[in-house]
Formats: C-alpha cells, structure tokens, sequence
C-alpha cells in the first residue's frame, strides 16, 4: 500500500469518516480530540453569541460535519468565514435559526475588521464637492434580524455599520436607517449630488434639504474613516 | 545576518506588549508566520519594532510537507514575502502533515516511517529550499499513532537528514513525550541522532492526559523537571541554541521571563 493510501486510511478514521480498528482506537480517539478541539476552540471564541445560543454537544456534532466537509485555510483565523459558507450550504443543520446568516456575518465581520491592516490608511475631509467610498475600515449590511442587539425573533429590515475606529482601536457597530444604508450605496457609484438627486427622487424629498440634513453624519462618517475620497 | 545563538523564546501576542516596557531581550525571539502574517492592527508597531530590533526566526504551522500534495506556490509565496520582509533567515517547520486532500485538520500529523517518504520529503525539502531561496529546518514532531513503519523514528530522521541535506529543530520535549508514549529510551535516542544538523532545540511543556494514556505535546504549560533532566544531557552531546516554546494558556512575560532565565542558567552552563 503506498504511503498515500495509508496517510488517507489515517485520516479517514481522525475525521470520522471511517472506523477505527479496536487495536487503534486510542490514539485515534486522541487524534479525533485534538482536531475536533482545535476547530471548537477557534469556532466558539469567534463566535461567542452563537455559541451562547448552541448546546456544546450540539455545537461538537456540527464542528465534525464541518471537519469533515473540508476546511481549506491555511490560515486559521480565516475559519469563521469558511463556517459561515459551510452553514449557508447546510441549512438543515440549523432549524429555528433563521437569523444565523446575519449573526454569523455579525460575528465574523467584527474578526476582519479587526485583521486588516491600517499602516497606510488616510481618514478623508468632507467635501461634497468629492467623490467618496466607503472605506476598508467599515461594511455596512442589511440584516433580517438584530443580532446585534441579540433579538432573534423580530424579523424586520435593519442596517447595521460596523467600522475599525482607528482611535480606540476595536471594531465599533451602530445601527444606521434603511435610508442612510441605501444613502452610504449610492455614494459607493455616484457623486454625493448625485447620490442626493437619486434619493430624493425615490422618497419624494427636496435635495436641498436632504443635504442641510445628511452633511453633518457625512463629515462624522468621514472623520470615523467610514468614508474615504475615492482616487 | 547574524549567526544564530544563545537562547530563544516564541513571542505570543499575549504578551506583546509587555515586550518593550519591559526591555527583555532574549538573544533571539521565534515568530510563527501564520500567526504574523496577518495580525490586530494594534500589535502591528510593536511588532515590527521588535523584529527588527532582535535577532528573529520564524516557525510554521501550516507547510505540511508531507502531504499528497506539495505545498502551493500562493502559500509559500505568502511565507517568503513574511520572511523577506522582517529579514528573517531562519525557518523551520514539522515533519508531520495537517492537511491531505486539501482539507485541514490544523493538527500536526504522523507520516509512516518509510523510505519511500523519506524520498518524498526529500524531494519537497529542495523544492521549499527553492522557493524560499532559504534552507529549511524541520522539526521532529510528537506523534501518538504510526501509519506504517518500516523503521524507527530516529532511522527515519537520519535517513531524511542524509538525504535531504535538510538542518534540524531538535525538539527535546517532542523526545521526551515520544519515548514514555512509544516506550523506547530517551537517551539512546539521543545517542543514535545524527546531531550534526541541529540548527536549535525546541523545550517545552506537555500534559499527562490519563483519558488516553498519553503524554500530550499541549504546549501549555511550563517545562518539566524530566525534560529540563534531558535536555541537560541533550548539551552533553550538541549545545544548539535553544528556545522556550509555549502556545496554549500562556502566561504573563514575568512568568516566561523566569523560565527563559532558567534555560539561560543551564545553556550557559553547559
């Protein structure tokens, strides 16, 4: 049997595909523990409102499907958001968890914020007269439920900002409204006069006065790093 | 770049910060690439002052020479472009795999002890060495299970050191725990090691797990008398500079600094 054969065989059996022989189940047992904790350990402490709301035992069945679908990442900080796509494809695992795509995007944004690098980040002055973009430093996503708050029952439309404040040096959220997240991707493709044109034609508003009314959280949102020049 | 020497110790990020309020400086710190390569935006400036300022090499976690496949160029790249950029020369890995077929398991894994994996890891030695354009240093690494073996442990070393031309990370605690796990003598060991190619020397603290019978490379704790006993006559026979290696339930500096100091007392010692 070539060495490929016997390390697949091996593998097999730690990851639970296939059985152990009853000569060899010790150490295999031992295998299985210290993978099987190493994912628990990085899964649970990046997930730690989803892991409030899931047995352990539960939480352990889930992690071996996961195990076994195949993580990729050389990277191991990387896995919570190769378990957010293995639950996306195995919905069935997580009946009366209607809200855990946004809990675990919730989760898992707070980790890449947190990773990226801001050696050579530049907050931007407000000038209406510029084009802008939200920045690396902040996401803005529109959620079914507020996990953020921890209310799963609710089902509505929130947005949520989430952005590294370069200050205090955590990830900071705070809840935006519908109009100011529809706002913040417009800005993304047009001009901010533009962007106010748009948006003023849709909810019927004189532009004028959208913009007295959007300048001030437009300048905090750029002294906050959320919005930077584009170019 | 400066010759390794003296002792070392693994720079955590739990402790990071302590690192340059304190002035501690070991004759060399150990980084994991994985762990760096990307980091908290906060830790990123001490970091760099601390590489740059001190002797560093780096140790992986995630190579897993001795797969079905070699490692990928996109990874290895990530590696190099870590190592060139902190001018880190050193670079040592595991003879083990953690990920086969492209999945992980993120757990250093035993291979069978043949010759036919000997040419392997040979083969992939050389072409990391390439890519890297740095020779590597590979790690004898803790195992509770053998796939197959056609020989010993320590056969399979010295036929991988002879072939490959491949330097050594002796991992004193990686012998202790091998030789009360597999039952075999720790100095004779030792004794039968081609220690030629001993780059530096690992210590570090491993945990009786009576559940499965097993000593545990855990990492967790602080080394202990039995292998702190080793290791003094490990420098009888090759006195490797060394470093203190701890990766779960890691303590506070002070506390890393006392037993740092401890292997400072032995090594000089020696």
């Amino acid at each position: 049997m070539s060495d490929i054969k016997k390390q697949k065989i091996f593998v097999d059996k730690v990851i639970d595909n296939i059985p152990a022989d009853k000569n060899e189940q010790k150490p295999i047992e031992l295998y299985k523990e210290l993978v099987q904790h190493r994912f628990f350990e990085v899964i649970s402490n990046a997930n730690p409102i989803f892991y409030s709301l899931i047995k352990k035992k539960r939480l352990k069945k889930i992690i071996t499907k996961f195990i076994q679908s195949g993580a990729k990442t050389d990277f191991i900080w990387k896995l919570p958001s190769e378990f957010r796509t293995f639950v996306k494809k195995n919905k069935e695992l997580f009946p009366n968890m209607d809200y855990i795509d946004d809990l675990l995007w919730f989760e898992w944004i707070e980790i890449k914020l947190f990773m990226k690098d801001y050696s050579s980040f530049k907050r931007s002055k407000f000038d209406s007269s510029y084009l802008y973009d939200i920045s690396k430093s902040a996401k803005i996503k529109r959620l079914s439920y507020k996990v953020y708050e921890q209310e799963f029952k609710i089902k509505g439309e929130y947005c949520v900002l989430s952005y590294f404040d370069l200050k205090i040096k955590e990830v900071i959220y705070r809840e935006i409204s519908p109009f100011m997240y529809e706002f913040l991707k417009l800005i993304s493709k047009f001009s901010i006069k533009n962007a106010i044109l748009k948006i003023s034609r849709k909810y019927k508003l004189e532009p004028k006065e959208l913009k007295e009314i959007l300048i001030q959280p437009l300048k905090e949102l750029c002294t906050l790093g959320v919005l930077v020049r584009k170019g | 770049m400066a010759r390794l020497k003296g002792c070392g110790l693994g720079l955590r990020r739990e402790f990071i910060h302590e690192v340059i309020p304190s002035s501690f400086k070991p004759d060399f710190w150990e980084v994991t690439p994985e762990n760096w390569i990307n980091m908290p935006y906060h830790h990123k400036e001490r970091f760099e002052q601390i590489v740059y300022e001190n002797k560093t090499i780096a140790h992986g976690l995630s190579l897993s020479i001795g797969s079905d496949k070699r490692p990928s160029k996109k990874f290895l790249k990530t590696i190099k472009e870590f190592l060139d950029r902190y001018k880190i020369e050193d670079y040592s890995e595991h003879i083990s795999f953690s990920n086969f077929n492209g999945s992980q398991t993120y757990e250093l894994l035993p291979l069978p002890l043949t010759m036919s994996m000997v040419e392997l890891l040979s083969n992939r030695v050389k072409y990391v060495e390439d890519f890297l354009g740095r020779s590597l240093i590979l790690e004898n690494a803790t195992y509770y299970y053998v796939p197959d073996a056609k020989m010993s442990e320590v056969e399979f070393i010295n036929e991988l050191i002879h072939k490959s031309g491949v330097r050594l990370l002796l991992d004193v605690n990686n012998v202790y725990v091998n030789s009360v796990n597999h039952n075999y003598d720790a100095r004779k060991f030792l004794s039968d090691l081609d220690t030629s190619s001993v780059a530096y020397m690992h210590l570090a603290g491993h945990f009786d797990d009576e559940d499965s019978g097993f000593l545990v490379d855990t990492h967790g704790m602080e080394v202990t008398k039995k292998v702190w006993d080793l290791y003094k006559y490990t420098l009888k026979k090759v006195k490797a500079p060394t470093m203190i290696e701890r990766d779960n339930n890691v303590p506070s500096l002070d506390v890393m600094i006392k037993e740092y100091d401890k292997l400072k007392r032995i090594y000089r010692g020696a």
